[in-house]
């Protein structure tokens, strides 16, 4: 039995309106003589019989609509019951498996193809992260999707991931020197610092050192809030905690006169066309720029500990991050080359970033390879601070409040602006009297007008 | 050795080619007596006579149709649009012939031939003398589409288009026919293999034609300023696309800038990013940008200087991606 | 100052053989009977497998198709008029010049069923595929026959074939020009069939006829009754003897008619009446030819019968065994895009065969 299907008789066609029947049920037809004539959207045209033998049925009626694959005519062409349909051209012979034996084609590339979308797709909210980002965190086994982002628009870092991972790990704030694979690496260029081992805080352990006891906290009792280290927060708790755990830190405190280099400021800051605020100078960048002036004669704290190496790391490059309160916690931009740049130059630079960082917009490579920290809390109030060392850097310099004070000098009680110092440095590299030596300098510098304008 | 200019380059090459094949042949308008407009063809009509330097009418179809039946017989025909403005009178030609006639005989018969075609803006030029339409040939499947950057590659690039089997549109920078000159270097230049000109870390550049000559100085301007590491790719083939080469690179630098003298849409450009999305999208640390002209008419030279990409565009769109 | 006649043109045409079978004597060419005999069974094959891939198609299966049925002496006694080493440079309205290069049913029945592979001569490498953009390929008869001159074969000819239609095309102008200027061997043959699809020939173009458009070319030009098998071999074979020995380049115009659609998907009674192909009906190519034939002496209706016979067998032969299935790799596109391996088609072409073998074949 032959089931003629209707062909598509022009180039596209879909149906064809039956004109006429040339055959009858129970005609005996040989192939090629005329069935029908049909007629298209193209052209009217003869139908011939693609089979000999005896009609069987006509499905269609003069006048009638036909659907191109509609059965219209069965022919017993002796066939057998089902035998064959018509209207399908032979097919090409099926094709060999798989792909072919000789094609050298490129792997496809496999990341893009196992599409993380169980994990990412979680919240409607998608956070923010560039793709080699988001690789990474699949590579860590984190979901990206619980991380917040500390990068320019809230966007998740590298550095984020790597807070965010669980126990402490070295290099978790900003102001770390992390190898970031898409921060261009300058002329100065530093043998990585190595991550510390993870250290696990859990309740009972001890992370494998001795005397260390970390434990839960009691019930409190009373009404309290619980907020789950989260962000920036957290990144600040690991970076400083493991900071004070592995750095032995000392400080050295002192007070500078900055009566007179604050007047220079003011006098310069006076002279500046009304509505430049961005040129205006603060104590910090003479503080910053003193710093990188001196640093030169006393690189140990300009220097990192190398565990895995077992070096000590002497930068012969001067960037000199300063902490800023930002909406979102602590950030430390860095004043990258300072020795270099002029003074007004770092004013700039400080006014500049510290917007940066306040705004968000702050990006990776502003915020790391410092290799010297100030952190200032002068604005708020206190006399002096006690920092931590912004690891892996040596030594970091807290500012206080500069107040009026009586002062002796040259024998005479008199009123000066004094700067409270306080140098917290690493032990390891360095010892008190370089310390102190090192803050008598600085201190000199500062002190007066014409020393400091000699050797920034 | 002597410094030479481009065009210099693509004489010596012919030159060299015709003698050591004789079934190459040249056939364009004012190629013989006269040299061709841009006098790459000069001293061939002395030397190798009528039968082999044509001097044909003109009808860039007739060329073209006339060199597939050439190529088609045995020969290697070096035919000439005498300006790539002038070659859309020939696109049936290549769309409908030379691009398929070894698909549509199933390797009977091929078409080794190379149409030679100067584009591009800057040259302060009449109109339709200026643009850059290499991807109308780099969408025909079945051409391959070549563009050298310098005296340097001019020539191997043209000799591997000569005896490569396939019809191969060969365009030349004209702004850089004559703009430099440079003592030729050796290199190894395969057609469909982009080469990395400078190694580098932090960003990849890529470009090709006279856009390679402000992408090297816009590369040097943000490398002293910045001492950033950039790595340049001078695409070279545009069809087939060396992927591997700009694919490499992305996946170390993780930032990639395209430079296409032809208008925004639709172009390499637009191909090239379309591959990283595919093969390398989980290393991009920022978007990938590119420095194009603009979607329009190229303008006549008055304003052509303003809509080509500049130094300083590429500068910008340079340090973008880096601070992104 | 006088208006001078500076030049004056005239225009042949050659008919031999008229519809009731007889010949002009004096013009008769000198072809042996065994030759007369196989262009009769050319033109008669080309005929039958005309008419039964028309029927094919109307059942479904083959695809769209160009018919030739009543242009058979245009093109086929053109091919007796060449030799095996000369370049044949055809469009897709010569079904039987095809078969006598040497294609088989085999050839037709893939081609118009949508495989390349169909235009693969099995016997013969001087018979390009199947043009379908109108003249494109009357260039390449001129750059073939000038390549193989310049490679050393100095007696080689090309012979294109193409339409009335094609004559409006810039490529004609430009491969005749291009013929004129390099003294190309090659002979073109216009089958003036008189319509280009709907478009009749006489506002295709104003000139009277089509022959004179090579005078502007400076190459010979003459027309002939296309339906005189005769006549269009003698004008061949002058053509190739006067290119071969150097003497450029001939139009000849071959006056036929399409007896039917332009392809399967057309309806020609939209566009001309049943009156005109009754009058070209008479003039019948086959009808005089196999007259002339049997005048002659050498053939009757008995070898008539017995060829038709012969030839309807190979053709439901061919058929059934193009049926049986194509040996058609999936993938053959890919292995000729370029003549380079390249990689960015190999990682393509592994991918199609990955879908493939997803989503199962869809020849």
């Amino acid at each position: 039995m032959f089931e003629f299907k209707l062909p598509d008789l022009g180039e596209g066609i879909h149906e064809g309106e039956l004109l006429q029947w040339h055959v009858a049920v129970g005609d005996t037809v040989k192939e090629d003589d005329p069935l029908c004539e049909m007629e298209t959207d193209k052209a009217a045209v003869t139908i011939p019989s693609p089979r000999s033998g005896t009609i069987v049925s006509l499905n269609a009626e003069p006048g009638e609509t036909i659907d191109v694959g509609h059965v219209f005519v069965v022919i017993d062409d002796g066939s057998g019951e089902g035998a064959g349909t018509s209207g399908s051209p032979p097919e090409a012979a099926a094709p060999e498996p798989g792909p072919a034996k000789d094609a050298e084609a490129p792997a496809p590339e496999a990341a893009p193809q196992t599409a993380p979308a169980a994990k990412e797709s979680g919240s409607g909210n998608r956070v923010l992260a560039a793709p080699a980002t988001r690789r990474l965190a699949r590579e860590m086994g984190i979901d990206i999707q619980t991380v917040s982002g500390t990068g320019p628009g809230g966007r998740v870092t590298p550095e984020d991931l790597k807070a965010h991972d669980s126990g402490i790990t070295g290099d978790a704030t900003p102001a770390a020197a992390v190898a970031d694979p898409g921060t261009p690496a300058g002329d100065n260029d530093i043998p990585e610092v190595p991550e510390p081992a993870s250290l696990v805080l859990e309740p009972g352990g001890g992370a494998g050192i001795p005397f260390l006891e970390i434990t839960g906290i009691p019930e409190p009792d009373g009404p309290v809030e619980r907020t789950p280290f989260r962000s920036l927060r957290n990144k600040v708790a690991v970076k400083m905690t493991s900071s004070s755990i592995l750095i032995p830190h000392v400080a050295h405190m002192d007070e500078i006169d900055v009566t007179e280099i604050d007047e220079l400021r003011k006098t310069y800051n006076s002279r500046l066309e009304s509505g430049d605020s961005q040129g205006k100078l603060t104590l910090l960048a003479f503080v910053v720029k003193a710093v990188a002036a001196k640093l030169k004669a006393y690189p140990m704290f300009n220097a990192s500990v190398d565990l895995a190496a077992n070096d000590i790391v002497y930068k012969k490059f001067y960037h000199i991050g300063f902490a800023a309160d930002t909406p979102r916690g602590l950030m430390v931009p860095v004043v990258h080359d300072a020795d270099r740049q002029s003074l007004a130059g770092v004013g700039y630079r400080i006014r500049h970033l510290a917007e940066k960082a306040r705004t968000g917009d702050i990006g990776v490579p502003e915020l790391t390879r410092g290799t010297f920290t100030i952190t200032n809390v002068g604005a708020i109030g206190g006399t002096h601070v006690f920092p931590i060392i912004n690891s892996p850097e040596s030594a970091i310099l807290g500012l206080g409040r500069v107040e009026k004070k009586p002062v002796v000098l040259d024998d005479e009680i008199r009123i000066r602006k004094m700067l409270p110092v306080t140098l917290c440095f690493d032990h390891r590299v360095a010892d008190g009297a370089q310390a102190a030596a090192f803050v008598r300098d600085i201190k000199t510098m500062l002190e007066n007008s014409l020393d400091f304008m000699s050797q920034i | 050795m002597a410094k030479i200019n481009m065009v210099q380059a693509l004489n010596t090459t012919l030159h060299d080619v015709m003698t050591e094949d004789d079934t190459v042949l040249i056939m364009g308008e004012d190629v013989g007596v006269n040299g061709g407009v841009f006098r790459v063809t000069d001293g061939l009509y002395e030397k190798f006579g009528r039968d082999r330097v044509i001097d044909s009418p003109i009808a860039e179809a007739g060329i073209l149709g006339t060199a597939i039946g050439m190529a088609i017989a045995g020969l290697k025909p070096v035919i000439e649009m005498q300006f790539s403005g002038f070659s859309y009178e020939m696109m049936h030609q290549m769309e409908g012939n030379a691009s398929r006639m070894r698909n549509r005989s199933r390797g009977q018969f091929t078409v080794p031939l190379v149409v030679r075609m100067p584009y591009g803006g800057g040259v302060r030029a009449l109109e339709h003398h200026s643009e850059s339409k290499e991807v109308f040939y780099a969408h025909t499947a079945g051409v391959k589409v070549v563009i050298p950057s310098s005296p340097s590659n001019a020539g191997p690039l043209l000799k591997a288009a000569i005896n490569d089997p396939d019809p191969v549109v060969f365009m030349e920078p004209k702004r850089s026919y004559r703009s430099f000159k440079e003592t030729i270097q050796p290199g190894e230049y395969t057609i469909g293999k982009a080469e990395v000109v400078t190694p580098g870390e932090d960003i990849t550049v890529v470009s090709w034609g006279a856009m390679m000559r402000d992408t090297l100085k816009a590369a040097d301007m943000v490398r002293s300023e910045r001492g950033a590491s950039l790595e340049i790719i001078d695409l070279m083939t545009i069809s087939p696309m060396d992927a591997a080469t700009i694919i490499a690179s992305v996946k170390k630098t993780g930032r990639c800038v395209v430079v296409q003298e032809a208008q925004q849409s639709f172009g390499p450009a637009s191909e090239i990013i379309a591959l990283i999305n595919d093969q390398a999208l989980m290393y991009l640390e920022a978007p990938v940008k590119r420095v194009t002209m603009y979607d329009v008419i190229m303008p006549l030279f008055a304003r052509e200087l303003m809509y080509l990409p500049s130094k300083e565009k590429i500068v910008r769109a340079i340090q973008e991606t880096l601070d992104f | 100052m006088p208006l001078d006649i500076i030049e004056k043109f005239e225009i042949s045409r050659l008919s031999i053989l008229d519809e009731n079978g007889r010949v002009d004597d004096a013009l008769v060419p000198d072809l042996p009977d065994d030759k007369l005999v196989s262009l009769y069974e050319a033109m008669t094959l080309s005929r039958m497998m005309d008419a039964r891939m028309l029927n094919l198609q109307r059942q479904g299966r083959l695809g769209t198709l160009p018919v030739c049925t009543g242009q058979e002496a245009a093109f086929c006694p053109a091919v007796l008029a060449i030799r095996d080493t000369d370049w044949f440079v055809g469009s897709y309205r010569e079904l039987g010049a095809r078969l006598m290069r040497g294609e088989t049913l085999a050839n037709a029945l893939m081609l118009f069923n949508g495989y390349e592979e169909g235009n693969v001569n099995p016997v013969n490498d001087r018979t390009l595929p199947i043009s379908i953009v109108l003249g494109s390929q009357l260039p390449h008869a001129v750059g073939l026959a000038y390549g193989s001159r310049l490679k050393g074969e100095k007696d080689i000819v090309a012979l294109t074939i193409f339409g009335d239609g094609s004559t409006s095309e810039g490529d004609f102008h430009e491969g005749l020009n291009f013929a004129g200027v390099l003294n190309a061997p090659v002979v073109f043959l216009c089958q003036n069939n008189q319509f280009a699809i709907s478009t009749p020939r006489s506002i295709q173009t104003r000139s009277e006829t089509i022959a004179q458009k090579a005078l502007s070319y400076g190459i010979h030009g003459i027309q002939v009754d296309g339906n005189d098998a005769l006549a269009v071999y003698k004008a061949t074979k002058e053509a190739v003897d006067r290119a071969r020995a150097g003497g450029g380049a001939t139009l000849i115009e071959a006056v036929t008619f399409r007896m039917g659609m332009h392809t399967t998907a057309d309806d020609p009674t939209r566009y001309r009446t049943d009156d005109t192909v009754e009058t070209w009906e008479k003039k019948d190519p086959l009808i005089r030819f196999r007259k002339y034939m049997t005048e002659k002496g050498i053939w009757d209706d008995g070898k008539d019968a017995d060829l038709e016979k012969r030839i309807k067998a190979d053709i439901d032969t061919a058929v059934k065994e193009f049926e049986k299935g194509v040996e058609a790799k999936p993938d053959a596109p890919f292995d000729y895009v370029f003549g380079t391996r390249e990689a960015i088609i190999e990682e393509q072409r592994a991918r199609f065969l990955a879908d493939l073998e997803k989503e199962g074949n869809h020849g």
